[in-house]
């Protein structure tokens, strides 16, 4: 069978072809689009920074103008911590460092006892330019503790006096509120020293920053030449609304950097550090422990560096990515909504065209084609599209064409094949009527000839009978003793004549239903009408009688089987002219039990290429005067299909023989 | 043609194994021919010929043991053409495989023309 077919799968490949194309486009022009948007949102975003850190600067310098501006107002105020760092005769600040004890820092350390308040537990330090801590006031239960810090080797060593008066000594430690916040070129210490400076006496500093700058210190000396003795580091903390106020001026995200250490901000990411310290001389690093860093958070970074006169603050500012994203995110859902609508019109628009150039024509071919099928030969299709449908088209015209051609050629041969068939039938029919006619003819001359063999013995003997009643009558012999004789003779021969004619009639006679009988019987039967001719054609029969069982059938037919057989023997010495011809029949019982008849004659056989066919209807080796080819025929369709018994036939000695088991 | 022709000379030897044929044609013989001998079959018929040594021989072809046509060729063989052979026969196509014999009468019998051959062929003897 054909498989399924459904009409509008062409439609639907066809589409889908076009679908391949038309999304790859798509997907090729929105990932353009994409990458479009995002370098426009990256450029937005840059120059809304540029535009930010722009604001921001001068937000920034007119904070920094105004610290200068009120620095002289800052002392005596609790939010500004000032420290002095005293470089005395040393020129740098590394010779400085090597001096273990210095007078100068005791002098420090006294100027920093009076500026703590008696009332309290205070502490106030003096730290050097890089942030070293170097002296300190500490007052502490009524006491007044005064100390320096000097460094050997890197190591810090720790002087201590109980007031002003009384001797220095070196401590094993410092306060304990001091503890831990020293140590040399350490970022720790780097980082204390300004949450020192920045927390003054270590009260809780609230959320927020500090702002600082030094002021170099200077004396003349008596060369007339001037040199920086000290510095003054002025810091002022700034509370968390400076931030919010330069974020909401600025619309960004900031952390602000000192030196190495953050002091202020919450969004960086470690990874834009590297970035930060190529943009400006100093290197910047945060501690991540004690930034709060948002999660997941993501940020375009720029580092602006504030000049102070104590070094460059930095402020590190950001933009969201997030935003940037949800920015892109918003233009990508317009670029996929706006390449869906396209594709959505796109692939009807194809299917209409494909339905109209391919499937169209298709479907008009395909029922031209249906209609040739049924063979309705219509007129040419037409499809003027002018491509492979057209071609298909015009090769389907030469096709129907041809079809047709053939068709009508094929019908003639048809009708003349039909002819000869019939004629050939008929012949046939009338060859077999001629056949049965002459198997009717051949069978009647066979009986006729049989008679005339039965016959001819007593036609002679009274043909002899009556002339020698005229014999007698010239030798006197004629009296009533000779006629009586005579005539009983004669009387005997016409009785036997008249016989012969009852037992051909039997012969012949359809049997009206099967009955028991002996085969012998049947044989005795034939012999009665085939006995003469055997004689008069010097054929000698030898028959052998053993005991066979009674077998139930038609005896005439099975006798018309054994006349069949003896008389195709006849027929074989006739043609073979052989030296004492002779047939045998023997009766006797087959191993199996049944009834066998073996009729055996000594004519030189049936010829060994042809034993299989003599029991196929019309096979004969006779001319058509003389046979038929149904006797063989009609014998094997008594024994075996009437009585169910077997024929044989097969070559013995120099004979045929055929075996009848019933 | 006189009907009461006698051969007495003539001794003839005649084979017929039909037994009712063999007597009838022998009632007609004996009235005319000086000796008679009857055989069954060609052997008899052969011994006969051998202990007689007959003018003339009348014979069937068909018989049981030896035909005809075989006993004809022993006696030709034994005798040559010294004895007178006429072959009785009902089939007129079987004259030809009996070339040896002289003459031929076909059955049913004209007994005048049997007896006319032996006419012919006693006179001929004498």
């Amino acid at each position: 069978m054909f498989p399924r077919i459904s009409h509008f799968s062409l439609r639907y490949k066809l589409a889908f072809l076009s679908l391949v194309p038309v999304l790859f486009s798509l997907v090729v022009v929105g990932g353009v689009m994409d990458l479009l948007a995002r370098q426009f949102h990256n450029n937005r975003a840059r120059e809304h920074m540029a535009a930010s850190f722009a604001t921001l600067e001068n937000a920034l310098k007119n904070v920094e103008q105004g610290q200068r501006d009120t620095l002289a107002s800052f002392f005596g105020r609790e939010d500004i911590i000032a420290s002095f760092n005293m470089i005395d005769r040393y020129q740098t600040i590394e010779d400085y460092q090597a001096k273990v004890f210095d007078p100068e820092k005791k002098r420090l350390a006294a100027e920093l006892s009076q500026q703590a308040r008696p009332a309290s537990n205070d502490l106030i330090a003096a730290y050097d330019g890089r942030g070293n801590l170097i002296s300190f006031a500490l007052k502490q239960n009524g006491h007044t503790w005064l100390g320096i810090i000097s460094y050997q080797d890197g190591e810090p060593v720790y002087y201590m006096a109980r007031g002003r008066e009384n001797p220095w000594t070196r401590a094993k430690s410092l306060p304990e509120r001091l503890s831990g916040n020293l140590s040399l070129n350490s970022l720790e210490t780097a980082r204390s020293s300004e949450t020192l400076l920045g927390t003054p006496r270590y009260r809780t500093l609230p959320d927020g920053f500090c702002i600082q700058t030094l002021k170099r210190i200077s004396r003349r000396l008596p060369d007339n030449s001037e040199r920086v003795v000290g510095y003054l580091k002025l810091a002022k903390r700034m509370d968390r609304s400076f931030i919010d106020a330069l974020r909401q001026k600025a619309d960004i995200k900031l952390g602000i950097f000192h030196g190495e250490a953050l002091v202020m901000g919450s969004l960086l990411g470690l990874e834009y550090l590297p970035e930060i310290g190529q943009a400006s001389p100093l290197s910047m690093r945060g501690n991540p422990e004690n930034i709060h860093w948002p999660e997941h958070s993501d940020y375009f970074l720029h580092a602006h560096a504030l000049p102070l006169e104590q070094g460059n603050l930095f402020l590190v500012v950001g933009v969201e990515k997030a935003e940037l994203h949800y920015k892109i995110n918003e233009t990508r859902i317009a670029i996929l909504v706006v390449l869906l609508i396209s594709a959505s019109l796109v692939i009807p628009l194809s299917m209409l065209y494909a339905n109209k150039t391919i499937a169209k024509p298709l479907r008009h071919l395909m029922r031209h084609s249906e209609a040739l099928r049924n063979g309705e030969y219509q007129e040419a299709v037409t499809v003027d599209s002018g491509d492979e449908i057209a071609l298909l088209a015009n090769s389907f015209n030469t096709m129907s064409l041809a079809l047709r051609q053939r068709e009508a050629e094929i019908r003639a041969h048809h009708a003349h094949l039909e002819q000869r068939v019939w004629e050939e039938v008929n012949k046939r029919q009338q060859q077999e009527r001629l056949l049965i006619q002459q198997s009717k003819l051949a069978a009647l001359g066979e009986m006729i000839g049989n008679v005339a063999h039965q016959w001819r013995q007593p036609l002679n003997a009274l043909a002899v009978n009556i002339q020698d009643i005229g014999d007698a009558y010239d030798f006197d012999e004629l009296n009533r003793e000779y006629l009586d004789e005579s005539i009983a003779s004669s009387m005997a021969l016409i009785q036997r004549m008249s016989t012969t004619i009852d037992d051909f009639r039997n012969f012949f006679r359809p049997d009206k239903e099967a009955r028991e009988f002996l085969v012998t019987e049947a044989l005795e039967d034939a012999l009665s009408v085939i006995g003469a001719s055997l004689k008069n054609n010097g054929i000698a029969l030898r028959t052998q009688v053993e005991e066979s069982p009674p077998i139930r059938g038609f005896p005439n037919e099975y006798a018309q089987v054994l006349l069949n057989i003896l008389s195709n023997a006849k027929d074989a010495f006739h043609a073979k002219l052989c030296q004492a011809p002779t047939i045998s029949v023997r009766v006797d019982t087959s191993p199996e039990g049944r009834a066998r008849v073996v009729i055996q004659d000594n004519a030189g056989g049936i010829p060994e290429d042809i034993l299989d066919k003599i029991f196929e209807p019309y096979f004969t080796t006779k001319s058509d005067a003389e046979g038929t080819g149904i006797g063989l025929y009609m014998s094997k369709m008594i024994i075996e299909k009437n009585m169910r018994g077997s024929i044989r036939a097969a070559n013995h000695g120099d004979g045929a023989q055929f075996t009848l088991d019933v | 043609m006189d009907t009461k022709q006698q051969f007495k000379s003539l001794s003839v030897v005649y084979a017929e194994d039909e037994t009712e044929m063999r007597e009838s044609v022998a009632r007609l013989l004996r009235r005319r021919v000086g000796s008679l001998y009857l055989a069954a079959n060609g052997e008899e018929c052969l011994n006969l010929v051998r202990d007689h040594r007959p003018d003339m021989i009348l014979t069937d072809l068909e018989m049981p043991k030896m035909g005809g046509l075989e006993m004809i060729q022993h006696i030709r063989r034994e005798f040559g053409d010294n004895i007178l052979i006429i072959v009785l026969t009902a089939y007129k196509d079987q004259a030809h495989f009996t070339s040896l014999a002289d003459a031929y009468v076909y059955k049913p019998m004209d007994t005048a023309e049997l007896f006319t051959l032996m006419a012919r062929f006693s006179s001929e003897e004498t």
